[in-house]
């Protein structure tokens, strides 16, 4: 359960409040009474960071003097809240451009605008809500979600000529929600850009294609680029981010014609899903699911049925999604290279799991409650190695 | 615009037939009571001697007016549970089998959907909606009466120096006969006789509604006919001038 309110800094002017889960949204009162104290605390050269009630902690970010954001949420920690409302300022850069969040100047008219940013700020809400166990939830605040298919290099020599095609530096290609290969341009934008672009694309059941504006929070906060996308199969989206050309009919059939005869690769990715790693890629048989983070990139795979038949577990994604939250994510994102934490596991009551961290990659697997405590570490470690030695996956 | 009575060449109630529901058959989505959307690259197992027709419809109404989820239900897909206001041109496209004379037809209605915003504050999105586009559809409120009388002025200007002729659709979203509407019945009749074309009802949607497929079907086969009737005229005039 977790909320966001957005006002103006200046005027304490509401702008929106979105909220995800099984939460109240802020009344207008208490929105103005939070809004308040952390005014007040600034009249007094006192900067108000967080707060935190019995099971809600609450977090006060400012953007560019202009834009205060407030984010409450349970179960979650100061600093995925504080990372959450960095997330949703990007978003709005993202839809509005920075110049319209700067300066303020027609409060009703910035309101309206900032609607169109609401379906991509549901799915932040989402990656870091945890009391979600409804859906196939299975992403991760700040890192886009890729898959590892079988034969990455034909499948990139293929968006490399799609890039050439197209005309863009910016292209990849989704599958079934992950990214499953992109062009060297798209893995050089910003980790920031890169990861909420992957929120805009639309999935392929909710449209066939698509062209939208968006400006590039870190890379281009002032000039807009397109974001095109088409879907030539269910599951499959192909991406580009575009100048003025082509326009979106010209862009469906140049992908037409550049992906008709890539069709049964592509689907034979797409049917990897949800183990979303190559079936030649083999775990040990205790583990049923795992999480690969890079935080160097900005990037994660995750599987909850990598066993493909036993389920002893209801929610394998769900439980990974938590140990990160909640054990990982102070690994990961601790400066201190000394006081970093490698190592880190969980035993319940039908599963463990254990974390390994290697420099930038992280590995978390999910055990069944057999695997004796002291074998994780061997079969985590070993299978770390395994995937980033494996030439027919490229991690 | 046609003269023509609708309902006169296709069966508006042929995908109730036995004919009709088992073609209907391979367009479902079997992991959700919806139909499925086809890529760019997909087509239903339909016979292959089925005779498919493209055509490019453009979405025009107020913001919030509810175009997303019409273009959602012609579709027969999920559309989300809360409204966000859409970003940019999203474009759907809706695979519609229709039987005229004795023949089956597969359309395939490509719609352009844009948030008005986007269109507001993007010059390249209005051309590259309207280019080429064989039908505009103006949808209203009938719960919100300036939608309705807004519809006159946005049709002169979206049709006028138009050389295509695109064909003009109107539905009305937020449809409920039961209570006071804002746009009364008559109004919408005497609307339909100034354009000579139907104005379509779109009711609201109740959840876990069954037969979706059978309620949006009339207005899929009007909007099916009114641009087969389209190309017969432009045919017919191609006919008359060589």
């Amino acid at each position: 359960m977790v909320s966001v309110m957005c006002l103006t800094t200046t005027g304490g002017m509401p702008l929106f409040n979105r909220s995800h889960g099984n939460i109240d949204t802020f009344s207008f009162s208490s929105m103005a009474s939070l809004n308040g104290v952390h005014m007040y605390g600034k009249s007094h050269n006192m900067l108000l960071k967080s707060t935190a009630t019995e099971d809600m902690t609450i977090v006060w970010r400012e953007f560019e003097n202009s834009i205060t954001l407030i984010a409450a949420g349970v179960t979650l920690d100061e600093q995925t809240l504080s990372e959450l409302s960095q997330a949703v300022f990007n978003t709005l850069v993202m839809f509005v451009g920075i110049e319209e969040l700067r300066n303020v100047k027609n409060v009703e008219r910035l309101r309206k605008d900032l609607r169109m940013s609401f379906a991509t700020i549901e799915k932040l809400l989402q990656a870091v809500d945890l009391t979600d166990t409804t859906g196939p939830n299975s992403s991760l605040l700040n890192y886009t979600a890729v898959m590892l298919p079988p034969d990455p290099e034909l499948l990139q020599s293929y968006v490399d000529s799609w890039s050439e095609c197209v005309a863009s530096m910016f292209c990849c290609v989704i599958i079934e929600g992950s990214l499953a290969a992109a062009s060297s341009g798209w893995w050089q934008l910003d980790r920031v850009d890169r990861y909420l672009l992957s929120l805009v694309i639309p999935s392929s059941d909710a449209s066939t294609s698509s062209d939208v504006p968006v400006f590039l929070p870190v890379k281009s906060p002032t000039v807009p680029f397109r974001l095109v996308s088409c879907t030539p199969m269910q599951g499959i989206r192909i991406v580009a981010l575009c100048g003025p050309v082509p326009d979106l009919y010209q862009f469906e059939q140049l992908a037409i014609q550049a992906w008709k005869s890539v069709i049964d690769l592509l689907n034979d990715c797409a049917a990897l899903y949800p183990r979303n790693i190559a079936l030649s890629f083999v775990f040990h048989e205790s583990v049923l699911g795992f999480l690969l983070i890079d935080d160097m990139l900005g990037k994660m795979a995750i599987s909850g049925s990598v066993s493909g038949h036993r389920k002893p577990v209801k929610c394998p994604s769900h439980i990974l999604r938590s140990f990160y939250y909640q054990c990982v994510h102070d690994m990961v994102v601790e400066k201190d290279e000394t006081a970093k934490q490698t190592e880190i596991y969980w035993c319940a009551e039908h599963y463990k799991t254990f974390a390994v961290r290697d420099q930038d990659t992280v590995l978390c697997l999910l055990f069944s409650s057999v695997v004796p405590t002291h074998a994780m570490r061997l079969i985590c470690k070993e299978t770390l190695v395994q995937i980033s030695q494996d030439k027919s996956i490229s991690w | 615009m046609s003269g023509m009575a609708s309902g006169s060449m296709i069966h508006m109630d042929w995908q109730s037939t036995a004919e009709g529901e088992t073609i209907l058959q391979n367009f479902y989505n079997p992991h959700s009571s919806g139909r499925k959307l086809f890529g760019l690259l997909e087509k239903p197992s339909i016979p292959i001697n089925i005779e498919e027709v493209s055509y490019k419809l453009f979405f025009v109404g107020k913001s919030g007016i509810g175009k997303s989820l019409t273009i959602a239900r012609f579709a027969g897909i999920n559309s989300p549970a809360s409204y966000f206001e859409t970003a940019g041109i999203q474009k759907i496209n809706i695979l519609w089998p229709v039987k005229i004379w004795e023949k089956i037809i597969l359309f395939k209605l490509q719609c352009w959907d844009v948030g008005e915003n986007s269109l507001k504050k993007y010059s390249h999105i209005l051309p590259s909606c309207k280019n080429r586009a064989d039908g505009i559809v103006f949808v209203f409120s009938f719960m919100d009466r300036a939608t309705f009388t807004e519809l006159i002025p946005s049709i002169n200007k979206m049709t006028k120096d138009d050389p295509s002729h695109p064909a003009v659709t109107v539905i009305g979203t937020r449809y409920n006969p039961a209570i006071n509407m804002e746009v009364s019945l008559a109004e919408a009749r005497e609307l339909e006789l100034k354009l000579r074309t139907p104005v379509l009802k779109m009711g609201v949607v109740s959840p876990g509604e069954r037969h979706e497929v059978h309620k949006v079907a009339p207005l899929l086969n009007i909007i099916c006919e009114q641009l087969w009737i389209r190309d017969q005229e432009y045919l017919l005039k191609q006919g008359l001038s060589s």
